[in-house]
């Protein structure tokens, strides 16, 4: 086994999962090569500490139940943090192991919600109210002319059609009285 | 100097007083809320006829507004009755529109029944004369005739020895010099001589007594109309008629056209 196939099975040597011939060859190269001897010793003494972290810790009970009524008082004294909210660093730079939880309560949510839809129904209602408004009654209902003449104007159609005989109504009646008599 | 020639010059004709067209009539309040109220009830077929009128009656001049301002007078007048009549003539109210078909349906009966000669003239291409000279010559024509039509419809009277022929002549000189009260004239005329006209005497109290001349003429045609009898056709007229005013001006005994809108005359 040359060194840089040793550094290939070096995990699975570590691991105890090389096979018997594989396992009988790298030790044999690690004895016989200082460097990668080194090397396996190095990967060994960091493997041993990491089995001190796996160790169980155990905590105490009356310091479990200190942390949950520590947890118990924050949660009935802060505002429960809804969907949407945004945790932010506090402090400052060196705040970095502590956070400050920004709560959008779900009043304020609705609240913002309700504002925009009053705005939206608003503008709508307005712009709606506008355009009947002008559609109804059009500018010249304001004409003094108009106003003055509206009856008249209202006839005028009659006016033009059947002019001639109200121009001479008087003369119409007097011949049918005559005709009549 | 040019330039200074021409700025005292515009100067000039800023500084002189320019015809200025007068402001239209202020118009109350109340007068513009009641239109608005009568707008808001119309339909707006109706609407959209007064748009369209409106556009017409900005166009016209200020005799052709004086023409139809009379017009208007008149026709409100004889609108008055027509729903003043009784409910069995007429129902309680009447739509302006259908009001206004029965103001105008007996002068249009009369109308209908002048002679052709007097028609033809009458009857020219629309758009042929101003709206106020045509009412006047209209106007002249009608007097001449009813002047004209009074002595030959009271002749058979006067050869009977119910009318004097004086009276006569006094009565259609009379009607022609006093435009305003010919009307009042032939009802005192009629109530004067109740036995030459064939009219009850009941009826007669009844013309004597009506509220305006007009109104008293009329319930003679209305008795007549009872009693059922024929309407002796109006005399033609003796003067020579008029040439054709051009082409479209067809046979006067057809149903007269009406006027275009636009209302030129």
């Amino acid at each position: 086994m040359d060194c840089d196939r040793f550094r290939e099975v070096l995990p699975e040597l570590l691991a105890n999962e090389l096979g018997a011939s594989d396992l009988a060859a790298a030790d044999d190269h690690a004895r016989r090569c200082a460097e990668c001897g080194r090397e396996l010793a190095d990967h060994r003494k960091a493997w041993q500490l990491l089995g001190v972290l796996d160790e169980e810790i155990v905590v105490a009970p009356e310091r479990l139940r200190q942390m949950a009524a520590q947890a118990l008082a924050r949660a009935v004294a802060e505002p429960t943090l809804e969907a949407g909210a945004s945790i932010e660093p506090a402090g400052g730079a060196a705040g970095g192991a502590t956070v400050r939880v920004v709560t959008h309560s779900r009043w304020r949510l609705w609240r913002q919600v309700a504002a925009a839809a009053l705005l939206v129904a608003g503008t709508a209602l307005t712009t709606r109210v506008w355009i009947e408004r002008r559609a109804a009654l059009p500018d010249f209902l304001d004409d003094a002319d108009f106003v003055q003449h509206f009856e008249l104007i209202r006839d005028l159609p009659e006016l033009d059609l059947e002019g001639d005989l109200l121009d001479v109504d008087d003369e119409l009646l007097l011949l049918n009285a005559m005709r009549g008599a | 100097m040019t330039p200074l020639l021409c700025s005292l010059w515009l100067a000039l004709v800023a500084w002189f007083p320019q015809e200025v067209a007068a402001p239209p009539p202020a118009t109350s309040a109340e007068a513009r809320a009641a239109v608005r109220a009568s707008w808001s009830a119309l339909a707006p077929e109706e609407r959209a006829d007064i748009e369209r009128a409106w556009g017409r009656w900005k166009r016209l001049g200020k005799e052709d507004r004086a023409v139809m301002t009379r017009r208007h007078e008149r026709l409100e007048r004889a609108r008055a009755r027509a729903r003043e009549l009784p409910a069995d003539e007429a129902p309680r109210g009447l739509s302006r529109r259908e009001a206004n078909r029965r103001a105008l349906a007996d002068l249009r009966e009369v109308w209908d029944e002048l002679p052709r000669d007097l028609r033809r003239g009458f009857d020219g291409p629309p758009g042929d004369l101003p709206l106020e000279q045509r009412q006047r010559r209209l106007k002249l024509e009608m007097v001449g005739y009813l002047q004209f039509a009074l002595l030959e419809q009271l002749r058979p009277q006067v050869e009977r020895g119910e009318l004097r022929e004086d009276e006569v002549a006094a009565l259609a000189h009379r009607i022609q010099e006093t435009p305003n009260e010919r009307t009042a004239l032939l009802r005192q005329f009629i109530v004067d001589h109740p036995q030459a006209f064939r009219v009850a005497p009941e009826v007669i109290e009844k013309v004597r007594n009506a509220a305006d001349p007009g109104s008293g003429l009329r319930l003679l045609d209305k008795a007549r109309r009872r009693r059922g009898g024929e309407r002796p056709l109006l005399p033609p007229f003796p003067r020579p008629p008029h040439p054709p005013r051009g082409p479209g001006n067809g046979n006067p005994d057809e149903p007269r056209e009406p006027r275009r809108a636009n209302g030129s005359a």
